[in-house]
């Protein structure tokens, strides 16, 4: 009677839980897509990627300094863009953010964000007080922006469409965490809340909108990235973390540094509660990972000559 | 018999002269026989030359890719193809098949960028990690002055007054 009763009850929890756990168990990807390769110069070192409802893919080119449009079958439709420090030029373009009918992306040392139509056209630049590290552009129209502290901690500030500062919060709670130490990536999920990845120390949080921890993990064993003297400047040289990207079911994908098993490949992913739920190795490095709205990876491979877009498989 | 002599004295004389100078024309740099006369080490024919080692590694590093842009513009589309050449330099594993295809991707991307920014020089693989080791002693330049028969290193970017130098050593 006992076993009878123990097995109803694990059918039971099992027919519960079930539903609840797919999703969490191993994860894979399965290539769709490959933009650029070694035999086509469409892409030569991509650094910041979007996409829109229709499916177009955004690309930003740091090698011939441009802005590219990709069709959903990855021809290209577009290109803007070329080197310099005029309206819609680069001098070496880094981010990528797109929100509706606009996108958004960052020129490494420049102190703003240009805006451009989905037709690649420049529109202005938004201002914004320090240099970029991590963009994110919200649905609402607003921007969110980690941005360099020098000397004072790295912040994420929430900006409305104009560049006009609606909220910020500091990424480090010490003002000794050194230089550069305190930089980070970031995303947001479905709520608002922001996940917060650094990428030289081994941690990673989830903050309230306006800032306020939730929770904090380390999932490298607190290794430290090592540091070099530049210029009598102590700076990290190591990368705990790349980036974070979160999935249509609110998973937290982390991609792993120098200091991860596997370089630049290890994906850590977690539940919204921090809990590490499974990894999954990217088939080559890359520098950043995206999801788009339909629930698909973006990475990179061949050093940047090629963007690659995968479903992402749960068991 | 004297006067024998004397012709053979005199053809030969006559001969030499003509050797002399046929090996004086040879030997000849091509716009600087008289400047150059006398240097031990100028041929003829040969002009400057300059290699410009690019270290493919740290190649995206945006103020890497000025220097780079800096040069390339600094010097005429003519003098890139004709006295310019790139040396590719890239680290890598010692796995064959990674090198193999570790050396597609520079070639892609050297391809791709050069196009893209209307480089005009050509430029090849350092296969055998060559060159390394000038690079890491920060050494970005080496100029082959043919006029002075000297070699002249600067590092990249290079210092001020150093790319109208080379312009000037290139087109002499």
């Amino acid at each position: 009677m006992n076993i009878r009763r123990s097995t109803a009850f694990a059918l039971f929890v099992l027919a519960v839980l079930g539903p609840a756990r797919a999703g969490t168990g191993k994860v894979s990807l399965q290539e769709v897509l490959a933009i650029g390769g070694l035999r086509d110069a469409a892409l030569l070192q991509w650094t910041g990627v979007t996409t829109d409802a229709a499916g177009n893919i955004f690309v930003l080119d740091a090698l011939d300094f441009s802005l590219k449009k990709f069709g959903p079958d990855g021809r290209l439709l577009k290109k803007a863009g070329r080197k310099g420090q005029g309206p819609g030029e680069f001098m070496a373009p880094r981010l990528l953010a797109g929100s509706g009918s606009r996108l958004y992306a960052t020129d490494q040392n420049v102190f703003g964000i240009y805006e451009y139509d989905s037709d690649l056209r420049f529109l202005r630049t938004i201002p914004c007080p320090a240099l970029v590290l991590a963009l994110r552009a919200l649905p609402d129209g607003k921007l969110a922006a980690a941005v360099v502290g020098m000397p004072s901690p790295a912040k994420l500030l929430v900006m409305d469409g104009q560049g006009r500062l609606l909220s910020e919060f500091p990424l480090s709670d010490s003002r000794d965490a050194g230089l550069l130490m305190d930089s980070a990536g970031f995303d947001l999920d479905a709520q608002g809340q922001f996940y917060i990845a650094y990428l030289f120390r081994d941690r990673v949080e989830k903050r309230t909108r306006d800032g306020r921890p939730l929770w904090g993990k380390s999932f490298l064993g607190q290794k430290t990235a090592a540091t070099t003297s530049v210029q009598n400047l102590l700076l990290p040289k190591e990368t705990c973390f790349k980036d974070v990207a979160v999935d249509a079911f609110g998973h937290v994908f982390v991609l792993g540094g120098k200091l991860s098993k596997n370089p630049s490949r290890d994906v850590y992913i977690l539940n919204a509660d921090g809990v590490l739920l499974t990894t999954l190795t990217l088939p080559e490095p890359s520098h950043c990972l995206y999801i788009d709205g339909r629930n698909f990876l973006y990475a990179r491979a061949d050093e940047g000559l090629t963007l690659k877009k995968y479903r992402i498989l749960y068991d | 018999m004297i006067e024998l002599r004397a012709a053979r004295g005199a053809v030969l004389k006559k001969t030499r002269a003509a050797l002399l100078f046929a090996a004086a024309l040879a030997l000849a740099p091509a716009r600087s026989a008289c400047s150059a006369g006398g240097a031990p080490f100028p041929r003829g024919g040969e002009r400057s030359s300059c290699w410009i080692l690019v270290d493919m590694d740290t190649f995206f590093c945006g103020s890497c890719l000025d220097h780079l842009l800096a040069f390339s513009r600094a010097m005429p589309a003519r003098i890139q193809e004709e006295r310019v050449r790139g040396i590719l330099v890239f680290g890598g594993s010692g796995n064959p098949e990674e090198a193999r295809r570790r050396a597609q991707v520079i070639r892609a991307k050297w391809q791709g960028f050069s196009r893209a920014n209307d480089i005009r020089f050509t430029a090849a693989l350092d296969m055998d990690k060559a060159f390394a080791g000038l690079l890491k002693a920060g050494i970005g330049v080496l100029v082959f002055d043919a006029r002075a028969g000297e070699v002249r290193r600067y590092p990249l970017p290079v210092p001020r007054g150093g790319l109208e130098e080379i312009l000037r050593i290139l087109v002499d």
